[in-house]
């Protein structure tokens, strides 16, 4: 039998189980009527879909199976993401799922130690915790949450408990880039798509490394010149890495002037009269800085303090490299793609830099073409699916709803069947806040999910005072930095353990089943909610009440009767996942962000939204927002239609956002520039990476990168011990010099990813004033030769 | 009897353990060099190809030091078979493809005097499928594994660092589509 054909019966012997589901409930306890969606045992060898556990590209991924494990993994040739091609992460992704020190039981901290316990013990102490300091106690969740997991969050945490305290890591890594795009657009997530790379003929990447950060979107554009396609890359960096390897033009620039690079770009087109006046008159609005509307005259005055002379000054560009990119954005037949993730995101001036990416796009008139566009990476699997779309934010609601919107907290609360008035109007804590929060004691108690906050929150010392005092449940896979400080620790299911929807960077919606078994009594995060949400029902706590008494949470059949998804047997041969998609769905029109059906994509590799039905019933995704003929909320005749457009007009608002120095430069106590960041080999804090032999040897400890000719002044080699100091901490690492990249005169990099190297107890935790999202990237540190 | 591919963690076998010590042994000879501006030391130990996958399928780890910041000089020895001593270079079957460091990561990659942290991890990868079925005792066997990526046969069945079940019996005939037929149902 063919993989695919072998595939496709699977999936259609599954979907039909599903299809079954809600109407056959009640028999749901006699044996064999419902399979649910886990798979068939076998002794032979299965394949099946899924997309990848780690980055935001989003790969597809083949996952092998064989008598209940894992065994293999291959890139999925069919998805549209990838076809067929992985980076070093993606192939060994099933391996994560078998580090010997998986979390399997329940645990309890009692006296000081953390114990094995029941789930029935755990779940009852977790909600009685809850209950009491109900309006105080947050959940600090992930951009690795799936889609239904953030659902659920957020219903139980914003509509049954009045909290708005819900803020993901992903406040993290791209809360700028969804401050930028709102503030730009009218509305979150970008243009484009991945098939631009295909037809561009030159990236710009502004801060980005993605050689090593999403090397397959990377290899999809460089490999085009193995068949002599004729593709420029252009490296706007601080530090000289393997994309800068790949590029044509490497431009080294002074940290945080790329605000001013940006504007310089703008200026020169206005300058040589080589901006889309077409476009620009159609589609395009200014704005000053304080809201104000701008003439274009006045905006080209706003420009002129960001002359090439200025900026080179100030950027350290010389002034032939910042007029070769007025060239590349000027000349009417170049298609470019902007790309940028982190560098320009974890920026104290995060919203405003990727403003001004936006302005530079839309001057030039090189967006919503195929092959030009502005393209905002993100760094995890569902950043986009679960903490954007779903939005799982402080401020926010389902579908781009927000707390503050009398209206939107009635809609969310008619669909969620609430108490009217059950949503608290004040936005909650973002994540800095929300640990300073608890060290302050403002915050009782936080659930961790999915995520590593003790390794990955910017100046941990601070961040980690006082945690001892709070009472901090964690629901992981592995122990990490968080769950030694955890009063609770729950053992979850991953990946393809569980039942999952992730949602990419291109808009792309992928779903996949479970496959294996999770190990000992690891259960998914849903149930782990629901069980916690149930208890404090049973509790007769009033928030788990819908309006007619019955539990908030509940999921029912056709014919109405309740499914006692709490209870763990029940869940497990119930597709809960199925359930809660349709009813997440239900808020995704609002913002033309529409999501298909389940099954759509149970059949599909992956569907980029908005996903609409045709005259004849088909489902048909979108490739590009806002495009005529592609978008089905664009009008025949209207070209591009920024329909979104807060003022109603169909523009974008190109914002005059001026350059501002950084909170913290180098001077003469803490004289070097420190930047941090990911390495190819490991994902984030490395819990799961570290844990996979392949990985690890590859990449096995932490190390400070070092400029060549600085290490000569200091007298360092590879292999010596240098503490980099800040003012807030210091740590101690091996040096690498001319190594895998090479940092600018007077900076140096260090990867974050070791749990007993932590780089985050150096870095600054100011943050964007406007996306509250910290700067990672830049602050100033002295180093000192140890050994 | 043969060891699962990637069985516990990526533990070298005997032979393998011993040019892994010569490989750490260059790699910090590399590292000198390099700072001293001199080339990186290009002769790498050959290991068992099956030894550095983690499964049969996985990209298979880079069994030398490795001090080039980009991929384009792997070519210079894996873009055709190169003669090294005694010794030969496997010719990489994918040729298109040139960002190798995305999928071939080394065992060992930091320049420096390593201490590794322990990974257990309880991985039972696929094994490698053996010799594809023959239809009767004389047929020539078909290709039990798919294509893709693979599309040079010689990388893995031509070169004499192939494993010798791998190898080919014939290697002056160079069509090997004339006579292996796809079995399409493969899953690789």
């Amino acid at each position: 039998m063919s993989i695919s054909r072998r595939i496709f019966l699977t999936r259609a012997a599954r979907a039909a189980a599903l299809a079954a589901v809600t109407a056959s409930v009640p028999s749901l306890a006699s044996a064999g009527a419902i399979t649910g969606p886990s798979a068939e045992p076998t002794d032979g060898l299965a394949w099946d879909k899924a997309p990848c556990r780690f980055c935001g590209t989003g790969c597809g991924v083949m996952v092998g199976t064989k008598n209940g494990r894992v065994v293999a993994i291959q890139g999925d040739r069919d998805n549209p993401v990838n076809r067929g091609l992985l980076c070093v992460k993606g192939y060994h992704v099933g391996m994560a799922l078998y580090g010997a020190d998986r979390l399997t039981r329940p645990m309890l901290r009692k006296g000081g130690r953390l114990q094995p316990t029941s789930w029935d013990k755990a779940v009852d102490v977790v909600a009685r915790a809850m209950m009491t300091d109900h309006d105080s106690f947050g959940i600090y969740g992930s951009g690795q949450w799936t889609i239904t997991e953030g659902y659920t969050a957020m219903k139980m945490l914003k509509g049954g408990m009045g909290s708005n305290h819900l803020d993901p890591n992903a406040r993290l890594c791209m809360a700028s880039a969804v401050v930028g795009l709102v503030t730009s657009f009218g509305v979150d997530e970008p243009a484009g798509c991945y098939d631009d790379l295909d037809a561009c003929d030159t990236v710009v990447c502004w801060g980005n490394n993605w050689a090593e950060m999403h090397p397959v979107l990377f290899s999809r554009f460089v490999d085009r010149r193995n068949k002599h396609e004729k593709i420029t890359l252009i490296d706007i960096s601080t530090r000289y890495t393997r994309s800068s390897e790949a590029a044509d033009h490497y431009l080294e620039f002074v940290p945080h002037t790329d605000l001013a690079i940006a504007n310089c770009i703008c200026g020169q087109l206005l300058e040589r009269g080589s901006w889309d006046k077409d476009f620009v008159a159609s589609k395009v609005r200014f704005k000053a800085n304080d809201g104000s509307d701008l003439s274009i005259d006045q905006y080209r005055d706003f420009l002129a303090a960001y002359t090439p002379d200025k900026v080179s000054k100030l950027s350290g560009l010389p002034v032939g490299q910042l007029e070769m990119l007025a060239d590349v954005f000027g000349d009417p037949d170049r298609k470019v793609v902007s790309l940028w993730c982190m560098g320009v995101n974890q920026h104290t001036r995060g919203t405003w830099m990727n403003n001004l990416i936006y302005n530079v796009h839309l001057l030039s008139g090189k967006i919503c073409k195929p092959g030009s566009t502005p393209f905002s990476l993100t760094g995890q699997p569902s950043a986009c699916g679960t903490c954007r779309e779903v939005g799982t934010l402080a401020h926010a609601l389902p579908g781009g709803r927000v707390v503050k919107n009398a209206e939107h907290r009635q809609q969310t609360e008619d669909m969620w069947n609430t108490r009217p008035g059950a949503i608290n109007a004040t936005p909650g804590y973002h994540a800095v806040a929300m640990f300073r929060a608890l060290a302050s004691g403002d915050l009782k108690g936080v659930w961790v999910q999915v995520t590593n906050p003790a390794h990955s929150m910017p100046n941990l010392n601070e961040t980690l005072a006082n945690a001892s005092d709070r009472f901090v449940v964690v629901s992981d896979v592995y122990p990490t930095a968080t769950t030694a400080v955890a009063d609770v620790v729950l053992p979850s299911a991953m990946w393809v353990e569980k039942n999952g929807v992730f949602g990419n960077s291109e808009r792309r919606t992928q779903q996949w089943f479970k496959q294996v078994e999770p190990p000992g009594e690891a259960r998914d995060d849903v149930w782990q909610m629901l069980a916690v949400a149930h208890r404090m029902y049973e509790l007769g706590f009033e928030g788990m009440k819908a309006r007619d008494g019955r539990f908030l949470l509940a999921i029912r059949d056709e014919e109405g009767r309740e499914i006692e998804t709490w209870r763990w047997e029940v869940f497990q041969r119930v597709n809960v996942d199925r359930v809660l998609f349709e009813e997440y769905r239900a808020f995704t029109t609002k913002k033309h962000k529409d999501i298909a059906p389940y099954q759509e994509y149970v059949k599909a590799h992956g569907l980029r939204w908005p996903v609409v039905q045709d005259d004849k019933g088909e489902w048909k995704e979108t490739a590009r927002r806002f495009v005529e003929n592609e978008d089905p909320y664009v009008e025949n005749g209207a070209g591009v239609d920024f329909y979104m457009a807060k003022a109603g007009d169909g523009k974008a608002i190109a914002w005059a956002r001026p350059y501002e120095p950084p909170p913290e430069s180098p001077d003469e106590e803490y004289p070097v520039w420190l930047c941090t960041g990911r390495v190819l080999e490991h994902w984030h804090t490395a819990t799961m990476t570290r844990r996979v032999p392949v990985l690890n040897n590859a990449m096995p400890r932490s190390y400070v990168e070092l400029n060549p000719d600085d290490a000569t002044e200091m007298g360092v080699s590879s292999g010596d011990k240098v503490r980099i100091e800040s003012r807030r901490g210091s740590v101690v690492l091996p040096a690498w010099v001319r190594g895998r990249s090479r940092p600018a005169r007077g900076s140096v990099f260090v990867p974050f990813f070791e749990e007993t190297r932590l780089i985050n107890a150096v870095t600054l935790d100011e943050y964007c004033p406007m996306s509250k999202e910290p700067d990672y990237k830049k602050c100033a540190v002295r180093l000192e030769k140890v050994s | 009897m043969r060891r699962a591919p990637g069985e516990g963690q990526l533990r070298p076998g005997r032979a393998w353990a011993a040019l892994l010590s010569v490989a750490v042994t260059l790699s910090c000879a590399a590292a000198v060099a390099a700072e001293k501006g001199g080339a990186a030391l290009e002769a790498g130990p050959v290991a068992d190809p099956e030894r550095l996958r983690a499964f049969y399928t996985a990209p298979p780890a880079i069994p030398h030091v490795v001090t080039s910041m980009g991929s384009g000089e792997c070519a210079t020895c894996h873009g055709d078979v190169r003669e090294l001593g005694e010794r030969s270079t496997v010719e990489t079957p994918h040729p298109e493809l040139r960002n190798c460091s995305q999928c071939h990561v080394g065992v060992q990659s930091l320049n420096e005097g390593l201490e590794v942290a322990q990974v257990v991890n309880s991985w039972r990868g696929l094994e490698f499928p053996g010799e594809g079925r023959r239809a009767h005792d004389w047929a020539p066997p078909v290709v039990p594994h798919r294509f893709f990526f693979r599309e040079n046969c010689n990388s893995c069945h031509g070169s004499d660092n192939a494993r010798v079940a791998m190898r080919g019996p014939h290697p002056e005939r160079s069509s090997c589509l004339q006579c292996h037929a796809f079995d399409m149902g493969a899953e690789f």
